[in-house]
């Protein structure tokens, strides 16, 4: 193991303090937030909103503090943080989607009459009706663009239990790595597969876990601009445990993006290539099938990604428990 | 509850339908076919239907925005996703709007039956999850 994302011990009393408001605190205010604003649309709950966001900012930047001064990594807390992070910020950018999804619907049916309207003046002056034909396309591009947004966030806090069934880990991920690299033919990637035979299968949620194995293979290969090898593997972890890894050999994740990239809206893609709400919903999942999702340096270079299941299925501790 | 799966395949090309009915069929299955997306909607209005088997590309509603009206519409109905080209992307959207499974053509025939099975599997356990919750 060559790296655990922002290690954070228990012991100072900046984290305490920190991680206490974060646990405690949080998760009512920023309920009662979202309650309050249900029937306060408009300014006012977006405000009682940006206040919760940012408690949960200085929340997790006390704990950060304390982190950093003391010694031994502590995973289980790390992982604790992360989810309760992700509801916060899932409670908050729900409350957001929906405010904004309404005049988001507004502007999409205007832009349509625009394009009625358009057609009627076309007639009598060619050139500007073909500008603003342009124009109003490129607005009706944008706002499909923001409603794929408000739609993954909406997704984002969606509580679907996960439905378990008996699934075989090799063919699963086996279905998805097909897909890609039909996709990626004539893109220089190669797939290397390391599948431990005779697998017991694992009591787990199928779709859900194709979603995030899919959603790692679709970054590993956006990673490989100029081709590259990924590879993936299912194999045991000890004796209530499966692992499935996806590496690539691209350029990697900087140390300083590996504590953020599961954060809602973080991204390093190009603005209009990703929604930058993959990792989080990978993150989310995760946590529902009762398993975990950690990045490690690739011993060749590039990113990692690591998945953990029971192999028993989810169970019934799953909840975040505060 | 009756134990023979019922199927709806949608697919813009009869030729397609009509040997997918006709194979389906011999396996057991009760299956009707369509050949686009609001007619999908049509059947699913007036029908009980446990899995719907939905062509990617079709045109005019294209199956990604099929897929989005079953599962706002028909919660209960388990949809997987055919695709002829392989797009990851594509792929992606499709299992994340809540396609249970997502299969490249040319399918085995065994092979996307026993996917129809896990996916009505997994609707009727997600029912008795409600039931029992």
């Amino acid at each position: 193991m060559t790296h655990q994302a922002a290690p954070l011990p228990g012991r100072s009393p900046a984290q305490d303090l920190g991680g206490t408001l974060f646990r405690y605190a949080l998760p009512p205010f920023v309920l009662a937030c979202v309650l309050l604003g249900a029937d306060r649309p408009g300014p006012r709950a977006l405000l009682l909103g940006l206040a919760a966001a940012g408690a949960a900012v200085l929340a997790e930047r006390l704990a950060r503090r304390g982190a950093r001064r003391a010694e031994a990594p502590h995973h289980c807390d790390e992982h604790l943080i992360q989810s309760q992070k992700l509801a916060a910020l899932g409670q908050l950018a729900t409350g957001i989607a929906h405010e904004i999804n309404t005049p988001l619907a507004i502007i999409g049916q205007e832009t349509e009459l625009l394009e009625l309207d358009v057609q009627d003046a076309a007639a009598s002056a060619p050139e500007s009706a073909a500008r603003i034909r342009a124009a109003v396309a490129r607005i009706a591009e944008q706002v499909e663009r923001c409603g794929e947004i408000t739609h993954a966030t909406l997704d984002l806090a969606r509580r679907n239990d996960p439905v378990p069934q008996d699934t075989d880990l090799a063919a699963l991920a086996e279905d998805m790595v097909a897909l890609v690299e039909r996709g990626a033919r004539g893109d220089g990637i190669s797939f290397t597969r390391r599948y431990e035979p005779g697998m017991p299968p694992v009591l787990t949620s199928a779709p859900m876990l194709r979603q995030v194995i899919l959603n790692l293979l679709v970054n590993a290969a956006q990673a490989l601009e100029n081709g590259g090898e990924i590879t993936v593997s299912v194999s045991r972890d000890g004796g209530d445990g499966a692992l499935v890894e996806v590496g690539d050999n691209g350029p990697g994740i900087p140390p300083e993006h590996r504590d953020r990239i599961f954060n809602p809206f973080f991204t390093t893609k190009p603005p209009g290539k990703g929604t930058g709400l993959g990792l989080s919903v990978c993150l989310g999942i995760m946590d529902r099938l009762g398993g975990a999702i950690t990045v490690l340096d690739n011993p060749g270079g590039g990113a990692r990604f690591v998945l953990r299941l029971p192999l028993g299925g989810p169970g019934p501790g799953t909840e975040v428990q505060p | 509850m009756s134990d023979t799966v019922r199927v709806l395949v949608v697919d813009d090309e009869p030729d397609f339908i009509r040997l997918f009915v006709k194979r389906f069929s011999k396996r057991n299955l009760d299956v009707a076919g369509v050949g686009s997306g609001p007619e999908a909607l049509n059947h699913l209005a007036a029908h009980e239907v446990d899995v719907v088997v939905l062509d990617v590309r079709m045109p005019g509603m294209d199956g990604l925005e099929t897929l989005k009206e079953i599962r706002t519409r028909h919660p209960q109905v388990e949809v997987i996703m055919l695709t002829g080209h392989g797009s990851a992307e594509s792929g992606l959207k499709g299992i994340s709007l809540g396609a249970y499974d997502y299969v490249m053509k040319p399918f085995k025939i065994d092979d996307l039956l026993e996917r129809i099975r896990r996916a009505w599997d997994h609707a009727r356990r997600r029912r008795s999850m409600e039931e029992g919750a």
